[in-house]
């Protein structure tokens, strides 16, 4: 990764993929207005042009959430919008959810729980010839105020994710190696706690649903490492479609995952 | 139309859901499935749309932001539309802070606004909300502007406005091809209403295809297709989303003084709506009160 004074503004090459985004085989230029501009190139280089006054906390955020997802995507890797931790019995486990769903407050409870975090909000997932492994990167989840509150920490003692937002780094147990990935739990709506084994043909549909940004691969090149990978992981990992993420209480849902997991 | 967005704009509780049900039986046929209705413009579907598009996560953005960001998500939307979807907007017509319209009148094909009784609008928010009557009445008074929770919410935030200021954004300052309806018109005569509407947007229809498509979608009807397959749109704190959806379905609920105070808040607007201040409805059409824009 490198700071750079200027990045071009078109990418030679390149195809718009949307609003901000431009993409050609193997390079991907994307904008976020205020705060930077990002090259991300071969898998191997992340460039960065900061504009000017922008706020460090925040280019430093989108390199680790987008940049790099992108940077995984490059490598014929597998960019899983997951919070990936080891359980007490150490078996690795990531949790995929869109965004809202709060993945990084159940992360955050699991930890209390005796689990160590790897990734927060995105997990990196690699094969290695015969299982797939999920790569440390994280030792804090990012919470909102209101999750703090909710799991009774003071937000006020943690470092935000950026100026103006009300979202903290909160320090968490931590897993540090590369550890083979045993189940991967596709979390989503419901107002009861519930559990279900999806198809292995469900399986894959969900881990391509939860890969970050599906329009990119495509136009990346990637497609067809992405496929296989998806595959590989839903064949060697266990796969559970878990609801609850509105309504049912953080315990409910811990208890029903550590019983499927067990 | 292709390449195009088509807004269906109403406050919330006016008929939104079903005229879209509706305006989808005439477009791909009677047996079109309540649960098939895009939700990408709504609630949770709104900002995974967002995060789809979107190389960063709404979560890492501000608000402003993410509303400045906005007028392109949807033109990306509409040039990736091979058939241009319904969007359904409870967003008072504004622009960003940026100062482009919110939803760009480039990617807008044509926009359909609804208005409803406020009486009828406030008895039905208090049952789907889970709210009191009272806190109802204020929901339509209510002025809340966008960005003042610390949080981001699960969905990204709308901006109603009050209910008389919701419908005067759409009336007099919506810069798209604008057919207004009643929803007590489309009650009382509907195959006319949707034909006007199916024509607005663009649809090529019969008056015999838009009965067919009405009669699929009576009120009784969805109810049973909600009970049967559930519906994707209630919220957790209504236990049916299709309940009554007729006319003066306030009376016996709404008090006197809710009432009075319903209407000296919103007099002005109801007054060129032809609303009544006993919770009725004068002949009105959209033609000659378009004749009063200001």
């Amino acid at each position: 990764m490198r700071e750079v004074e200027t990045l071009p503004e078109n990418l030679p090459g390149g195809v718009r993929i949307g609003p901000l985004t431009q993409a050609a085989p193997g390079v991907l230029l994307f904008e976020v207005p205020g705060i930077a501009r990002y090259l991300i190139s071969h898998g191997n280089s992340i460039e960065v042009a900061v504009a000017k006054n922008a706020d460090r906390k925040a280019v430093a955020l989108f390199l680790h959430n987008s940049a790099r997802g992108t940077l995984i995507h490059q490598r014929g890797e597998l960019p899983l919008n997951a919070a990936t931790l080891v359980a007490p019995n150490w078996k690795c486990v990531a949790i995929c959810a869109a965004s809202p769903l709060g993945k990084s407050t159940l992360a955050a409870a699991l930890c209390r729980a005796g689990w160590k975090l790897m990734a927060d909000s995105l997990t990196r997932i690699t094969w290695n010839e015969t299982m797939a492994i999920a790569w440390a990167s994280d030792d804090s989840v990012q919470l909102w105020r209101n999750s703090c509150e909710a799991l009774k920490l003071d937000p006020e003692k943690y470092v935000r994710v950026r100026e103006g937002l009300e979202k903290f780094y909160v320090p968490v147990p931590a897993a540090t190696t590369p550890t083979r990935l045993s189940v991967v739990v596709h979390f989503w709506l419901g107002t009861e706690a519930a559990i279900k084994r999806p198809t292995l043909e469900a399986a894959m549909t969900l881990i391509g649903d939860d890969t970050y940004r599906p329009r990119q691969i495509d136009p990346l090149g990637c497609r067809a490492a992405h496929a296989r990978l998806v595959r590989q992981v839903a064949e060697s990992c266990q796969s559970f479609f878990l609801e609850g993420a509105r309504k049912s209480s953080l315990s409910g849902v811990i208890r029903l995952l550590s019983e499927a997991i067990r | 139309m292709n390449g195009k967005l088509i807004l269906v704009g109403s406050f919330p509780k006016s008929g939104n859901t079903w005229t879209r049900i509706v305006l989808e039986r005439i477009r791909r046929g009677v047996d079109f499935p309540i649960n098939e209705l895009d939700e990408r413009f709504q609630g949770l579907g709104r900002r995974l749309l967002f995060d789809s598009i979107y190389p960063v996560n709404a979560a890492d953005l501000e608000r402003d932001e993410i509303e400045n960001m906005l007028p392109d998500m949807y033109r990306q939307v509409a040039a990736e539309s091979a058939i241009p979807p319904f969007v359904k907007i409870h967003d008072n017509i504004r622009r960003t802070k940026a100062g482009e319209w919110l939803f760009p009148p480039d990617c807008v094909g044509a926009a359909l606004y609804l208005t409803r009784h406020p009486f009828d609008v406030a008895v039905s928010s208090a049952r789907h909300y889970g709210i009191s009557l009272a806190t109802a009445v204020e929901f339509l008074a209510e002025e809340a502007v966008p960005g003042m929770s610390p949080v981001l919410p699960e969905w990204l935030e709308q901006y109603f406005g009050t209910w008389s200021q919701n419908v005067t954004s759409w009336l007099d300052q919506a810069p798209y091809p604008l057919t207004v309806a009643r929803y007590e018109d489309l009650l009382a005569e509907p195959v006319p209403h949707f034909l006007r509407f199916a024509r607005a947007v663009g649809l090529e229809t019969t008056a015999a295809d838009v009965s067919r498509a009405v009669e699929a979608s009576r009120f009784e009807q969805l109810q049973q297709d909600e009970i049967k397959h559930g519906f994707r749109e209630r919220p957790d704190t209504s236990s049916l989303f299709f309940r009554s959806g007729r006319m003066r379905s306030w009376e016996g609920i709404l008090d006197d003084s809710l009432r009075e105070r319903l209407f000296r808040d919103h007099a002005e607007v109801m007054r060129r709506l032809g609303y009544t201040a006993d919770g009725g409805t004068e002949p009105w059409s959209w033609e000659e009160c378009r004749g009063t824009l200001r």
